[in-house]
């Protein structure tokens, strides 16, 4: 459905996107994960025809879009800011688009209706002002003005980082779900990893505008296809040479091992002795650190079990290790 | 180039657009500086520096010189002083009455100018109620006491405050309550919170206003024109003066030459000051100052007597004046009032008459034809300026600002020299001596505010906004009338309204600029302050007076306090 061919973008000196390639199928919740800077908002930007491309090639449904202008591309778009016209009450922010497309005032105000039903916006919400509204609220505007002009592809810019935490959870869930509902190819924006593993049919994880790795959340967590995407999504223990050479692997290469890997013995793998040293709880979990000698090792148990100058011995599984190229610590 | 430069370039009308702001910044704005420079170094085709020598020769030139500087440097101080104790009485400490305080020296804000100078002679000059009474009280009192340098510092000093009500308020405001608490749970007093911590965050503020004093105070015209006499010529009335002599031209384009380096030097100092620093508050999260007690009793009582004392002062000509503008002329003359005194005649005169409110008409005519032009093309210049940056933007940017460098005097005597003959650039007419070249005047004085106010107002605008327009596949002039001017209004609406205000009582530019028989209020007050005192024409003063008050009171409200009630 999207194509990027090498695209790239500079902003004078500064190489934002120095050559991007990547394929978004159709109706896939596609997730652009990085940290800030590292190029997804420029990405976005780019399929939306709001960053001025340097060299490459944009394509959507197949038509070549990169010198179209973006109200010709055919795509929606829900910026982090929401960028809500506040000169304008609800009804118009969502009947914006289709005004600007000069469609009849009766088709105008279905459609809002339409879309207004569907967001969960009710009647007297289409007739307050924008700035009355709830940060959630506001969202679900943004995102019907997207929506009704039923564009082929929706744009995503970190839409829930204005929430709280509990909302941000519920609109997860409410954004899925409109996205199967409509059948929209999306392209999503996070810096934040659950939001990207819990949503996405695939994640595209970028570093300094290089794409690392395309996959399955799945895949992302289980096979992280390099040391940057290890430690940018989860959390896992960085081991030394010594502990790398004691589970029998190479201890030339950076080896990796997710905190919930690290298991109590007894278990399969290979026994290596520590102490409790802190404990962090965490509801759902508690997480521990254990020293091994000089090493430090960090685990999480769904249970509260261990006290702080325990002794004990945990077991890692070499086939649970990450290893890549690279100096160990 | 940008999408967006290119969808302007392709409009017939950008384009005649540009070139009409490219031919006013050429014709009005650059061209009669180059002809002043010309007045003085190339005034027979080669350079000479005969103007200068000129003036090193005309003691009455160098003695206006050297006044205006005093006059300068005295206001700096005296100002600064009252300034700062209004503010600190109605912002910082706790002072029974700060509200009604700040309105009593809140006059400043809608009495200034030519106004108010005419308004302190009608009370304390030679004829006023309050030398009157003074005489009766000290027989050998000189009836022309409040005169000269005396006269024009304390006038100034009063009228200038403004800009501390404003600025230094506003300063105050943003200091976090949170550094005044730290410093006095270390031991500090209220005098040593002061002085160590608020006072230094204040600093950059009180520059800024500092400089604008001491350019007022340089530039001053109306108060020593009215009250300075032949013992106190300063640079500005001296080049009005000389502007009028033919053979005397060049020394006014020298003096005024001298007033626009002085002026661009302090700028220059301003900026550099301004650049660097943060005095405010290095918090995220900071607290709202609260007012201070004055700990010590007595000095709690001194700063409220002087508090009101100077409540007094500056309540008292704006009030006689509206009292006193309800009276017939024998009161008015004699200072004396009864019952019988008080008439709406005045009133009826200025409102029914037409030779009575010509001069009201004239000044709302120039405001309100000023304010729309200066709207209309700075709505679109400040986008454009705003949009596209480049190196001919910039400069173009730069050159909108020349008013705002130059001294007005400066500007008006170089459209007078330009335009006394027949000029291509404007088709070939004379201007000077006519209605159109003090409107061109004000209208490229009220240029860099107007381009500043809406240039702010349109960066403030979140670019998302224009992009979820875009996507949303709006035009760019939809997505300026729908989206953009609905934000920008508002601003737009606010320096309207105070480039209207500033206009009506304006006599700096009329002076030297008005037509004969189209002649603004400024110059009609003015002409009345150094007259005689007939109380006919007195009454008329007092009436034009309070519409004014009306009308600044008006202004400010809708510029300040309706934001205030809205939130």
């Amino acid at each position: 459905m999207i194509t990027l061919s090498d695209v790239a973008v500079r902003f004078g000196a500064v190489e934002a996107l120095p050559s991007l390639s990547l394929e978004v199928d159709e109706g896939e919740f596609f997730t652009l994960l990085g940290p800030s800077g590292c190029g997804k908002t420029t990405a976005l930007r780019a399929i939306a025809g709001f960053a001025g491309i340097t060299s490459g090639e944009v394509r959507i449904a197949g038509r070549d879009v990169t010198r179209l202008p973006s109200g010709k591309r055919d795509v929606g778009m829900v910026f982090q800011n929401y960028a809500l016209f506040p000169s304008m009450n609800v009804r118009e922010n969502i009947a914006f688009g289709l005004k600007s497309r000069r469609r009849s005032k009766a088709e105008v105000d279905r459609l809002v209706d339409e879309i207004a039903e569907q967001v969960d916006l009710s009647p007297d919400q289409l007739t307050k002002s924008v700035a009355d509204m709830s940060g959630g609220q506001q969202q679900r505007v943004a995102i019907a003005r997207a929506l009704v002009m039923r564009p082929k592809i929706l744009l995503l810019d970190e839409p829930l980082s204005n929430l709280d935490a509990k909302l941000r959870q519920q609109l997860r869930v409410q954004l899925k779900d409109l996205q199967k509902q409509f059948g929209i190819t999306t392209v999503y924006v996070t810096h934040d990893q659950e939001e990207a593993l819990s949503m996405s049919d695939r994640v595209a994880v970028l570093n300094r505008g290089r794409l690392e790795q395309v996959g399955r959340p799945e895949e992302i967590y289980e096979r992280a296809a390099s040391e940057f995407v290890c430690t940018f999504v989860g959390e896992a223990n960085k081991l030394s040479p010594r502990l790398t050479e004691l589970i029998g692997l190479n201890p030339d290469k950076s080896a990796y091992v997710r905190f919930e890997r690290v298991r109590l013995a007894p278990a399969q793998g290979v026994l290596i002795p520590a102490t409790v040293t802190a404990r962090t709880f965490h509801g759902a979990y508690s997480k521990y650190r254990l020293r091994s000698e000089d090493d430090v090792l960090q685990m999480v148990l769904s249970e509260d079990r261990l006290d702080v100058g325990q002794e004990l011995k945990v077991v890692i599984d070499p086939a649970d290790v990450l290893q890549y190229p690279g100096a160990a610590a | 180039m940008s999408p967006w430069l290119r969808t302007m370039l392709r409009s017939p009308l950008v384009i005649l657009l540009a070139l009409v702001l490219i031919w006013f910044i050429v014709a009005f704005l650059l061209y009669p500086n180059v002809v002043n420079l010309q007045q003085i170094f190339f005034p027979h085709g080669s350079f000479t520096v005969r103007a200068f020598t000129k003036l090193w020769e005309s003691q009455r030139a160098l003695d206006s010189l050297r006044n205006s500087f005093v006059l300068a440097a005295v206001l700096a101080v005296t100002v600064n002083a009252v300034g700062i104790f209004v503010v600190l009485v109605t912002r910082y400490f706790a002072v029974r009455g700060a509200r009604l305080l700040w309105l009593g020296y809140a006059t400043t804000l809608i009495y200034g100018g030519v106004v108010a100078v005419a308004g302190y002679r009608f009370v304390y000059g030679d004829h006023g109620y309050a030398t009157r009474l003074l005489v009766k009280l000290i027989p050998g009192l000189d009836p022309e006491w409040f005169s000269g340098m005396l006269a024009v510092v304390v006038v100034m000093t009063l009228t200038t405050t403004g800009y501390h009500l404003l600025f230094l308020s506003s300063a105050i405001a943003r200091i976090d309550q949170q550094t005044v608490e730290a410093a006095r749970q270390l031991g500090a007093s209220t005098w040593r919170v002061l002085w160590r911590v608020v006072l230094p965050m204040l600093k950059p503020t009180l520059f800024a206003v500092t400089v604008l004093t001491f350019l007022g105070g340089l530039t001053a015209f109306a108060a020593p024109q009215v009250l300075g006499g032949r013992q106190f010529e300063t640079i500005t009335p001296m080049i009005l003066t000389f502007a009028g002599i033919p053979s005397s031209r060049d020394l006014a384009v020298t003096l005024a030459l001298i007033l626009g380096a002085a002026t661009l030097l302090l700028l220059a100092i301003l900026n550099r000051m301004q650049a660097g620093g943060t005095y405010f508050s290095v918090a995220k999260v900071s607290a709202t100052l609260q007012r201070q007690r004055i700990e010590n009793p007595v000095a709690n009582v001194v700063v409220h007597v002087v508090a009101y004392g100077l409540f007094v002062v500056y309540l008292i000509p704006p009030a006689l004046i509206v009292v006193f503008s309800f009276t017939d002329s024998a009161a008015i003359s004699t200072g004396r009032l009864s019952w019988d005194s008080f008439t709406l005649a005045n009133y009826e005169r200025v409102l029914t008459h037409a030779t009575a409110s010509w001069p009201i008409v004239v000044s709302i005519v120039y405001a309100g034809v000023t304010a729309i032009v200066v709207i209309a093309m700075m709505l679109f210049v400040a986008r454009f300026l705003q949009k596209v940056v480049n190196a001919f933007t910039i400069t173009l940017e730069y050159l909108l600002h020349i008013p705002w460098m130059l001294p007005t005097t400066l500007l008006a005597i170089g459209l007078i020299v330009t335009y006394s003959q027949r000029q291509p650039l404007v088709g070939g007419v004379v201007l000077t001596g006519t209605v159109a070249l003090l409107a061109i005047a004000y209208i490229s004085a009220k240029i860099p505010l107007t381009l500043r106010i809406l240039k702010a107002a349109y960066a403030g605008i979140p670019d998302s906004l224009e992009e979820a327009a875009a996507v949303l596949g709006a035009s760019v002039p939809r997505t300026y009338v729908k989206v953009l001017l609905p934000l920008v209004l508002p601003a737009a609406a606010a320096v309207s309204a105070l480039n209207f205000n500033s206009l009506l009582d304006d006599y700096d530019t009329a002076a030297f600029l008005a037509h004969p028989l189209y002649q603004p209020l400024g110059i009609t007050i003015e002409s009345a302050a150094v007259g005689s005192g007939n109380s006919d024409s007195t009454a008329l003063i007092f009436v034009y007076t309070v519409v004014l008050m009306v009308i600044s009171t008006l202004t400010m409200w809708f510029v300040y306090g309706r934001r205030s009630t809205n939130r």
